[in-house]
């Protein structure tokens, strides 16, 4: 198994922005090293055209704006902080595209290309502005907006422990978004605090090991 | 803070007041602003959810054990908290799958503006630089009772409360309950608020003019009680 930066480069090699998600929110859960390792690959590979999946502007994702990567950025949360200056640069650049998408539509989207499922119809209410361009529709006396799935080409995750058959297990809020985004995308690598030396107990295993790709320590 | 009138309560005090709504066995989520204030004087027995995916969270910890890791604690908005008896934690689809289901009691957004009718303006739209939406959308939607808490007036004096809402409107669905640091409203089927409780040291009459909104009372307004 190559080491976590060759496998992050081959996830990216496309001939389209690659769509990477990156788990964790607001400080809880955050692939801090992996996000240090995927800002030197594409800084490091200038071809490369990332559409970054992150809850929000968070302060430990905003490096990768600084790499000149990054083409697009789906989020519920897109506004900078004195904590986020790259992303504030980029955010004014002629050639950042932003999809605002509200939180718990996020989460479902990414559930269902986790899961297998397809365009899938969400309550809303009438003329909502995070509804445009979809379509909306009746069922009884409710309205509902189509949306679509939300599928990653690479996912960047964290976790508290992962077993050797990378079975891996969240502790507090560090879950979040990590165990479906891990399922979401053609690649996962999920960054550890603890690699454990015996198996998880079966039902312990939030995030099942055949969704990983490969396992990194945390830390430096 | 709005023309001529003395300075309203604290947010730690409209926390506080926040907090007297809530009651043992009901689940609230406080959300980020103002409202996250209520997290140290909610009653026991009140369950708070925060849309990460806790719920059960609170007080607040001055740093975490030093287990970081022990099922004790977590952080919410990156502050320590302490986890109650009986919390537990689902991942993020879940936490909002679980709002969207009507799980969720009470739901408490702060808001830049709030129009006539109790409804909330609480992103500044994709103007400004694309802006934040997080989960107020589904909170504002699918809480069963929605209580607003603001400051009545922006720095610069200009009442939030008005009439009709520059910045997007979140969504049509109204508060139950509006608290803000000169009083608590709440909307009616008229476009009018009526003011329940007014902040000590505030005249209603004054906040009633000062408020772009038609404010009415039938009873004199009863001071905030915290």
């Amino acid at each position: 198994m190559p080491d976590a930066d060759v496998v992050i480069q081959n996830a990216l090699l496309l001939d389209r922005p690659a769509v990477v998600m990156i788990g964790g929110w607001s400080g809880c859960g955050i692939p801090t090293k992996l996000i240090r390792i995927l800002a030197k690959v594409v800084t490091d590979h200038p071809g490369t055209r990332l559409e970054v999946v992150h809850v929000g502007a968070d302060r430990e994702i905003d490096s990768l704006f600084a790499t000149g990567r990054v083409t697009r950025f789906i989020t519920s949360f897109a506004l900078g902080s004195e904590n986020t200056r790259h992303f504030t640069a980029w955010s004014r650049s002629l050639s950042a595209a932003v999809d605002l998408v509200t939180q718990g539509t996020l989460a479902e989207r990414i559930r269902a290309a986790a899961f297998g499922i397809g365009p899938f119809y969400l309550e809303t209410e009438q003329s909502s502005p995070f509804d445009s361009g979809k379509e909306v529709r009746q069922f009884g006396n409710k309205l509902f907006v189509l949306e679509s799935p939300l599928k990653g080409d690479l996912s960047l995750i964290s976790a508290s422990a992962a077993d050797e058959y990378n079975n891996l297990h969240y502790y507090g809020s560090s879950m979040n978004f990590n165990p479906l985004m891990a399922a979401a995308s053609a690649v996962t690598v999920a960054e550890v605090r603890r690699r454990l030396t015996s198996p998880l107990p079966p039902s312990g295993v939030h995030t099942p090991g055949i969704v990983i790709s490969k396992v990194v320590a945390s830390g430096h | 803070m709005g023309i001529n009138l003395p300075e309203g309560i604290s947010p730690e005090l409209m926390g506080v007041r926040v907090a007297r709504e809530l009651t043992p066995g009901q689940t609230a989520n406080l959300g980020v602003g103002i409202g996250f204030h209520a997290v140290d004087f909610v009653a026991s027995g009140v369950v708070l959810h925060a849309e990460h995916g806790v719920f059960g969270y609170g007080p607040l910890v001055d740093n975490l054990d030093d287990e970081p890791e022990a099922e004790v604690s977590c952080t919410v908005f990156r502050q320590p908290v302490r986890l109650a008896p009986g919390a537990f934690i689902v991942d993020i689809a879940t936490s909002f799958g679980l709002l969207r289901a009507g799980r969720i009691e009470v739901g408490v957004v702060g808001a830049y503006e709030l129009d006539a009718r109790g409804r909330v303006a609480s992103w500044k739209g994709n103007d400004h630089l694309f802006g934040g939406i997080g989960g107020a959308v589904e909170v504002i939607r699918f809480s069963k009772r929605l209580i607003v808490v603001m400051h009545h007036f922006r720095p610069d004096g200009k009442s939030r409360i008005v009439s009709q809402t520059r910045l997007p409107l979140t969504s049509s669905r109204a508060a139950d309950l509006i608290i803000t640091d000169c009083g608590v409203l709440r909307p009616t089927m008229t476009d009018r608020l009526e003011l329940l409780e007014i902040a000590p040291g505030i005249d209603p009459v004054e906040l009633r003019d000062s408020t772009d909104a038609d404010v009415y009372w039938m009873t004199e307004p009863s001071v905030m009680g915290y």
